[in-house]
């Protein structure tokens, strides 16, 4: 290389290329480092349900729950409050119950019943079928509502159906 | 889940949607031409990329036909068919007293230290990975969930109709790969599906140590390696995001070309046909992608005079591949009634006439964050930012079209990228208001976008020093890789 600005930019290039080198192996290194605690047998042998015990934590025990209780092609109503004043919490209801949704897959079909999930339950519920509806701590129950039948409850949830004959 | 719980089904997994595609594909490419003894790192890694993408026809058409024979049988029938392709091309290639081509030079045994050191650590993040089930984020919502209503059957219009996989228009490479591996175990699996999409990254990391290895001094490509592993890549590599796979069907696609034409030999043209069409079924982004890569060729052939693609004949022949892809990915959708959102949005409004209309406004900020990631070191290793600047080393008189066509492809890609996130419909609506609406899919998505190109920017980065070298070497890679 004999141009100077070629050769300079070549060199400079590739100081900042060793130095990203350096700096992601560091990275590298960290990201290893603190996974440090976490056996690399119990990685590879450790069973399924170990591994839903951890990424479902509490809600383990709803979807067990459900699980008992659903019927194929039943549907589960949840609240999903929708303002922008509580987005952050509509995030993590959302993420809470994507979690819901898939560990239950395939019934019943966890569904975002918006802020009336027990009006939007008994609005799409034709003769002949049934609804689930989870309800969360603090979230009104129906109870007081014709079809509706407790099936299930466990700490800080409880489930529903509504059936319409 | 119809999985049950409690049981470990790495084994079967490892072995019918790990090895028996890399079987499959080991058979294809050597048909096509490609030889171990042009590099075992280089064979390897176009293996397992052709072997899933020829499995996952096989995979798709048990699906279609009802699921007639036991899933286990599935690996084995792609195996068995590498085989016949294997042994149907070394009869071929005696009969014609034919030798296999050999390397130039012995692999660096450091650059192959440093890729074992790397695929250690990458193991390690996939085993942690592997920890959590799919039951979040976009490995549920849209790869996993889609693979699962495949396999367990039943009506998927009824599926697709109450939303349960999102994005259920997005191609089928990655979902099939994952129902191979329920396939091979024969049921639906919490993690272990994540395996066949892992390995796409450790065969990323072959293929891109050998193409550095080619083009750039030891120091260097070990630089430029390891930098690459450590940005997002090492992020998403562990999960069933389609991103990695997308990044390494990119860059062997234009490793590819590039190859074909320093060196003419139609066996690289068959490969990048491969690599397009696996490019194509990986996800949408892989179009947009393709269309950049043919804009580039287009301006290489004008700008330099070199060719970009072989004369009109046979080897037009090997573009049927590709151009199957997206018909069949069409012709799935379309019986679904399934659509892009950003191509046609729920208001009728297309993606040009979104970046027409919004796109002033929308500029300045999409501008930024793209900005805010290239000067990231831990999202992009500055392999963008050197790449964008490289062309500033290039030797006076060095041969244009070696450097001008990686790069072309990744900074046309990026302004590609710019242009779909200025009509993008994220914030069309809704009480999060307008700006967060695009924020936030700047936020969830620009970085695998990004992610896309690294690898195909380090070969862009690492052809421009190359040809800022000596004109003795050759900046497509005269040298021989192991």
């Amino acid at each position: 290389m004999k141009e100077p600005v070629q050769r300079t930019v070549w060199w400079l290039l590739a100081a900042g290329l060793l130095w990203q080198a350096v700096a992601g192996t560091a990275r590298l290194a960290g990201q290893v480092w603190q996974s440090r605690d976490v056996g690399l047998v119990a990685r590879c042998t450790e069973g399924t349900d170990e591994r839903l015990r951890r990424g479902l934590g509490a809600d383990l025990a709803i979807v067990q729950g459900l699980r008992e209780v659903a019927q194929p092609g039943e549907w589960l109503m949840c609240r999903v409050v929708f303002t922008a004043e509580a987005f952050d919490a509509r995030t993590g209801i959302v993420a809470r119950l994507t979690r819901l949704r898939h560990a239950l897959f395939p019934w019943p079909l966890v569904t975002n019943g918006g802020a009336e999930p027990i009006a939007a339950a008994e609005a799409a519920t034709p003769p002949g079928r049934s609804t689930l509806l989870l309800v969360l701590d603090g979230e009104p129950t129906p109870n007081d509502r014709t079809g509706w039948h407790g099936v299930a409850r466990g700490e800080g949830f409880q489930a529903w159906r509504l059936r319409r004959e | 889940m119809a999985a049950a719980a409690g049981m470990n089904a790495l084994l079967p997994t490892f072995c019918g949607a790990v090895v028996a595609p890399a079987v499959l594909g080991a058979g294809v490419v050597f048909a096509c031409g490609l030889a171990p003894q042009q590099g075992w790192r280089v064979f390897v890694a176009w293996a397992y990329l052709v072997g899933h993408f020829a499995q996952a026809w096989l995979t798709a058409g048990w699906l279609v036909a009802g699921q007639p024979v036991p899933g286990w049988a599935l690996p084995l029938v792609g195996a068995a068919v590498g085989v016949l392709c294997w042994r149907w091309a070394l009869v071929r290639r005696r009969s014609r007293g034919e030798v296999p081509p050999r390397r130039d030079v012995p692999g660096d045994p450091w650059q192959r230290l440093t890729v074992v050191a790397l695929a250690v650590v990458l193991l390690e993040r996939c085993s942690m990975q592997s920890l959590q089930p799919i039951v979040t984020s976009d490995e549920a919502n849209i790869w996993s969930a889609k693979a699962w209503v495949l396999f367990t059957g039943g009506d998927l219009g009824s599926w697709f109709a109450a939303n349960y996989v999102q994005h259920a228009d997005y191609p089928m490479l990655d979902p099939l790969a994952q129902v191979l591996a329920f396939a091979s175990s024969g049921r639906a699996l919490w993690w272990e599906n994540r395996l066949p999409l892992q390995g796409f990254g450790f065969a990323l990391l072959l293929l891109l140590s050998a193409a550095l290895e080619r083009r750039l001094p030891r120091g260097l490509a070990i630089a430029v390696l390891v930098a690459f592993t450590s940005t997002t890549f090492v992020h998403f590599a562990p999960t069933v995001y389609a991103d990695v796979l997308l990044a390494f069907a990119l860059l062997a696609m234009v490793d590819a070309v590039a190859r074909w034409r320093s060196s003419g030999s139609p066996v690289w043209w068959r490969l990048a046909c491969w690599a397009a069409a696996a490019m194509l079924a990986t996800k949408n982004e892989g179009a947009m992608l393709a269309v950049a890569a043919l804009l580039s060729a287009v301006v290489v052939r004008i700008g330099t005079g070199v060719p970009s693609w072989p004369k009109p004949g046979a080897a037009w022949a090997w573009l049927l591949v590709p151009l199957l892809t997206v018909v069949a990915g069409q012709g799935f959708n379309a019986a679904y009634g399934l659509s892009n959102d950003l191509t046609v949005a729920a208001d009728g409004s297309s993606l040009l006439a979104r970046i027409l209309a919004r796109g002033g406004e929308r500029l300045g900020p999409v501008l930024a964050h793209y900005l805010g990631l290239i000067v990231d070191g831990a999202v992009s290793g500055w392999l963008v930012l050197a790449m964008l600047l490289a062309p500033l080393a290039v030797r006076r008189g060095a041969p244009r079209a070696h450097w001008w066509w990686p790069w072309l492809v990744v900074v046309t890609a990026l302004v590609g990228y710019v242009l779909v996130f200025l009509g993008t419909t994220a914030d069309a609506g809704g009480p999060d208001g307008a700006a967060r609406g695009l924020l936030w899919h700047l936020a969830t998505a620009a970085d695998r976008t990004l992610l896309h190109l690294l690898p195909t920017a380090a070969l862009a980065l690492a052809t421009c020093l190359a040809s800022a070298r000596p004109a003795s070497v050759d900046a497509d890679g005269g040298r021989g890789v192991s």
